[in-house]
């Protein structure tokens, strides 16, 4: 159905993609992600690799890469509105969140140009042959890093641990961002999961937890140099990734917060208290009311972003626009679980219905992806510093 | 010149919001306010002593990109530090 002016519900994407999404990868999700989404959230099962591997086939895990590696060669903004669609078919969270981890992480491999890296990773991950973790977070902020690695000969020794990196226990090769012993500055390197001294070991969090969250160890791991990815300002080099996300993740979680909507209405519709439904009752629809408001405001955010990625306008490690839609999104997320629990009563609660699940899911974006505090900090201390520099060019002219 | 910072890298110059410089150019300004605030050198900088690119910088109200840190600065100048890191 095309969007017309009166329509409430409006699409984030246009027909043609929506089409195109469902048939391309609409029996994939429906016959191999959504049959076992509550079993693999009871038992903490990860993917299968199986799984991967033909979500590879069907171009998902190479949908932005060139066609001349196996990619799909699409756009960025074609991406984010494709997790999008994903997120409102599937019913497992944690699948759309895998997707877009595991396109940027090859994304970036990619980007370094390097033959050797693109023939042993890139390639294979393209295909869903070979999947990637991102080990950034270990409980500490990135300037005190306590994973080492140290010069041995020609190569390096790595000591350390990531936790949780997020498809870890599904990985076959980690990007581990480290503290050099010899200057302090934070290093990039490649870490192969069959690498001798590496320790994968379940971490399973209250939701998205088919992700196959891990905690990785390193000891004494010995790599030689051909793995070194970034030997300076690691930082830096992490935010792309970082920055990434917090356009990825708006796309998808929008598409969660349709799925938690529209069940939630039609189980008030179908309700009765009182003779009559939920939904007759001022107060419940006060609650759909905040819900939609909140849900259509985040389609709006997103929607921006994504005009600002297909302008190609975005900055490449720290995005203000996007960190707003990261902050903007996961809020109204939550918020909307709040009320979705306050309206649906017992309902929310039990495994045996659809809600409590996806609720747990939402309630994991906020530690698994950032702390929303630290964007908040990030973006009070940026506009500070735009509006004093507006003022200070402002006196200058009028000095002069 | 004045360097102005901000946010996090209060915590590494000793919560100094302002510290004043003499300096021909900012590059040079940078590596007097790091030895000035030791701290503040591993965060600033990078291994190769390169100001991070996670920092932005502001001359007089006008972005500074990077590979301009050659820029001539005055008595009166100030370069506003800004840095903006958060998890995904």
């Amino acid at each position: 159905m095309e969007a017309s002016p009166q329509m409430l519900l409006r699409p984030l994407c246009p027909a043609s993609l929506t089409a195109e999404v469902k048939d391309r990868f609409g029996e994939l999700i429906a016959t191999c992600i959504n049959p076992g989404a509550g079993e693999r959230d009871r038992t903490a099962t990860p993917f299968s690799c199986e799984l991967v591997r033909e979500a590879g086939r069907l171009g998902l895990t190479g949908f932005t890469l060139p066609r001349e590696i196996g990619g799909q060669g699409r756009s960025w903004r074609e991406w984010g509105m494709v997790l999008h669609e994903i997120g409102y078919l599937c019913e497992d969270t944690a699948f759309p969140m895998l997707l877009a981890y595991l396109g940027t992480l090859t994304k970036l491999l990619h980007q370094t140009g390097r033959r050797d890296l693109a023939d042993r990773y890139v390639v294979p991950m393209v295909r869903g042959e070979c999947l990637g973790g991102f080990g950034w977070s270990e409980g500490h902020d990135p300037f005190s890093l306590q994973t080492v690695i140290r010069r041995d000969g020609d190569g390096y020794i790595l000591d350390g641990e990531k936790v949780p990196i997020a498809d870890g226990l599904i990985a076959d090769v980690f990007m581990i961002f480290a503290r050099s012993a010899e200057n302090g500055d934070v290093m990039v390197v490649l870490v192969d999961r069959d690498d001798r001294g590496v320790e994968v070991t379940p971490y399973p969090a209250m939701g998205v937890r088919a992700a196959g969250m891990a905690r990785v160890r390193f000891s004494d791991v010995h790599l030689n140099d051909s793995r070194m990815l970034v030997r300076s300002d690691g930082i830096s080099y992490g935010q792309r990734f970082l920055n990434e996300r917090r356009f990825e993740m708006p796309c998808w979680l929008l598409g969660r917060m349709r799925v938690l909507f529209e069940t939630c209405v039609d189980e008030l519709s179908r309700r009765i208290r009182f003779r009559l439904p939920l939904t007759e009752m001022q107060t419940v629809q006060a609650a759909i009311g905040r819900m939609y408001v909140g849900m259509e405001t985040a389609r709006l955010v997103v929607a921006d972003t994504l005009e600002r990625i297909g302008r190609d306008e975005q900055e490449v490690l720290w995005d203000p626009a996007l960190a707003v839609s990261k902050y903007y999104v996961v809020g109204q997320a939550l918020d909307m679980c709040r009320t979705a629990q306050h309206v649906l009563g017992g309902a929310a609660v039990f495994e045996a219905r659809p809600y409590s699940r996806l609720i747990r899911d939402i309630q994991c974006l906020v530690p698994i992806a950032g702390t929303l505090a630290t964007l908040e900090v990030d973006l009070g201390v940026l506009v500070t510093a735009e509006i004093e520099r507006a003022v200070y060019a402002r006196n200058k002219r009028e000095e002069r | 010149m004045k360097f102005k910072l901000a946010g996090n890298l209060l915590r590494f110059s000793n919560f100094q919001k302002e510290i004043e410089i003499a300096a021909m150019t900012v590059d040079t300004a940078v590596q007097s306010l790091v030895e000035r605030c030791p701290d503040l050198g591993p965060v600033l900088l990078d291994g190769e002593g390169r100001v991070r690119q996670v920092h932005r910088l502001f001359l007089n109200g006008e972005i500074l990109p990077l590979h301009e840190l050659g820029h001539q600065v005055g008595s009166q100048d100030e370069v506003a530090i800004i840095t903006a890191i958060a998890g995904g």
